[in-house]
């Protein structure tokens, strides 16, 4: 990190930081041990966040968990998704094509514009609510006399809430491929074309594997965005992070405690993440060194 | 000329490009053993001629016959036409993040469905042949121009085409590297490779070509063996070209 400071001052700031944290974290430790002693939530913020945080702890990790299961299957997912409309975008109808395929292929383009217009036109709240109502009434219709616990048992909030989110990832990660696509050289597509390749054998082997490359922080970028944004799919009931905190803070009505624990929990979910996805894509990136086996002119 | 095997057939080859004419009528034979080098003003479309034979650009009009298929039909496969035309550009093209053996076995196990062993014994016979042998595990991005080059080379040669197309091989390379280039493509000349090289490396072509072709303005103006159209061109235009290219 270039901060323009000179070496002395440098080391007397973090210094001054590291003492401040270390006194801050020891005096946090302190009024967490005494507060988990009390029989009651007290009265200061700051003591009734330390409380909640350790008397609410199965709530926080259920909602923690569900957050998570949903973004990381979601942008999983949602990626495999991605890399189908991507291909559809890009393969579009040539003169080489039979009619029918050149057709097909047309048809199909329009509606992966169409797909990636709506889903990124439209509020994932919205999506999350139209998703489960809409699945719910057609579970409904085709279990007629079922009750509501029926239904739910086919037509989970996890399978609406997944969903929701794999729909949003699949169409922002396909435009984030559309973007990696574009940034392999063109020439790459013509060296496996001239060699023989089918569009699909040159996609999957030469372009993708680099366009993937190319994409990745966006891909980390997404999934990020996605432990955050799931906070919304709270709106159908799903036990995720952000209901969990709506469901403590309205039983102890203790509201701002409660939602600045949420707060603190999902930026450290956040940094976590990106810390480690990002030396991860740093070292698929830029970790090869020179191929090995080299023998002469090594 | 008559005993000898015609591999390529082009006729009648247009081409333009929002609306500007490029190529007007190429008419074309190429014979076994054919060394045809291709010169011509730039933007007189020597790189879209052999662009078009390869169909990575799709020609307007015309025919290009490979063994009694005109690719020019779109009901035709390109794909037979590239397992039997070998094409080498000018920026190489190596496919980035592989390495010199994985860009020469990544069509034969892709295109020809050959496995991992024998993909790797023609992909090192042809690097020796490129003099890249001692370089299997570099990654393309690792190695010089004319090294990118000789491995693009090779990858084509891989291959095995009936007919080889250079377009400007040298034309994107250092000047200490336009050698190495060269001397690959010379021997590969004298082995009797099918060959169409687009060059600017005049001393080159008429060193080591059957044929010349010198194309203006989208059209052959002069098809003849070297000494002939370096010494007495039938053509003013050629004439006036080569005084310009060749120190006297």
């Amino acid at each position: 990190m270039k901060t323009g400071l000179k070496a002395k001052d440098f080391c007397l700031f973090w210094g001054v930081v590291a003492v401040l944290g270390l006194a801050a974290a020891a005096w946090l430790i302190y009024r967490f041990i005494r507060v988990t002693g009390l029989s009651e939530i007290p009265e200061g913020d700051l003591d009734a966040m330390l409380y909640l945080l350790m008397s609410e702890r199965k709530a926080w990790v259920g909602g923690i968990g569900q957050t998570m299961a949903a973004s990381a299957a979601g942008t999983g997912i949602g990626f495999a998704f991605a890399v189908v409309l991507a291909y559809i975008r890009q393969n579009e109808p040539t003169l080489r094509d039979p009619g029918p395929v050149r057709y097909v292929k047309y048809i199909l383009l329009t509606l992966e514009k169409l797909y990636v217009t709506v889903i990124r036109g439209t509020p994932m709240m919205v999506q999350a609510c139209i998703i489960y109502y809409g699945g719910f009434a057609v579970v409904k219709a085709l279990m007629p006399g079922a009750s509501v616990t029926q239904i739910n048992q086919v037509w989970s909030l996890f399978a609406s809430a997944l969903i929701t989110v794999l729909l949003n990832s699949a169409a922002y990660l396909a435009e984030v491929l559309r973007g990696g696509i574009d940034s392999v050289e063109q020439g790459q597509k013509e060296a496996a074309f001239s060699l023989g390749f089918t569009p699909w054998q040159s996609i999957t082997r030469v372009v993708y594997p680099q366009a993937i490359r190319n994409s990745l922080p966006s891909i980390v970028n997404e999934l990020i965005n996605n432990i955050k944004g799931t906070s919304v799919l709270t709106v159908i009931g799903f036990g995720e992070l952000m209901f969990a905190t709506t469901s403590i803070a309205g039983k102890t009505y203790r509201y701002l405690p409660t939602y600045l624990v949420a707060a603190v929990l999902y930026l450290a979910l956040v940094v976590l993440l990106s810390g480690g996805l990002n030396k991860l894509v740093a070292r698929a990136l830029h970790g090869r060194g020179p191929g090995k086996g080299d023998r002469a002119n090594g | 000329m008559d005993e000898k095997k015609c591999v390529l057939r082009v006729r009648g080859l247009e081409k333009s490009f929002d609306g500007e004419v490029i190529l007007r009528g190429i008419d074309l034979d190429v014979y076994q053993g054919d060394v045809i080098s291709v010169i011509g003003p730039s933007g007189s479309g020597k790189s879209t001629l052999i662009r078009c034979i390869d169909f990575l650009e799709e020609p307007d009009r015309g025919a290009v016959i490979l063994d009694g298929t005109d690719y020019a039909d779109t009901s035709a496969s390109l794909k037979q036409l590239h397992e039997k035309v070998g094409m080498v550009f000018q920026s190489f093209n190596l496919f980035a993040n592989r390495t010199v053996l994985e860009n020469c076995t990544l069509p034969l196990i892709t295109v020809r469905r050959l496995d991992r062993r024998s993909a790797k014994d023609i992909a090192l016979k042809n690097l020796e042949k490129v003099g890249m042998a001692s370089f299997l595990h570099r990654r393309a991005a690792e190695l010089s121009g004319g090294q990118k080059q000789r491995t693009a080379i090779a990858r084509a040669l891989c291959m095995e085409p009936r007919l080889m197309l250079f377009d400007e091989p040298t034309s994107a390379l250092d000047p200490e590297m336009v050698g190495e280039v060269l001397e690959v493509i010379r021997s590969l000349a004298q082995k009797g490779t099918t060959m169409i090289v687009v060059s600017h490396e005049m001393s080159f072509v008429r060193s080591i070509s059957t044929r010349v072709l010198f194309l203006e303005k989208g059209v052959i103006e002069e098809d003849a063996p070297p000494q002939q159209i370096f010494t007495h061109p039938r053509s003013e235009r050629v004439r006036e070209f080569l005084s310009r290219h060749i120190s006297p």
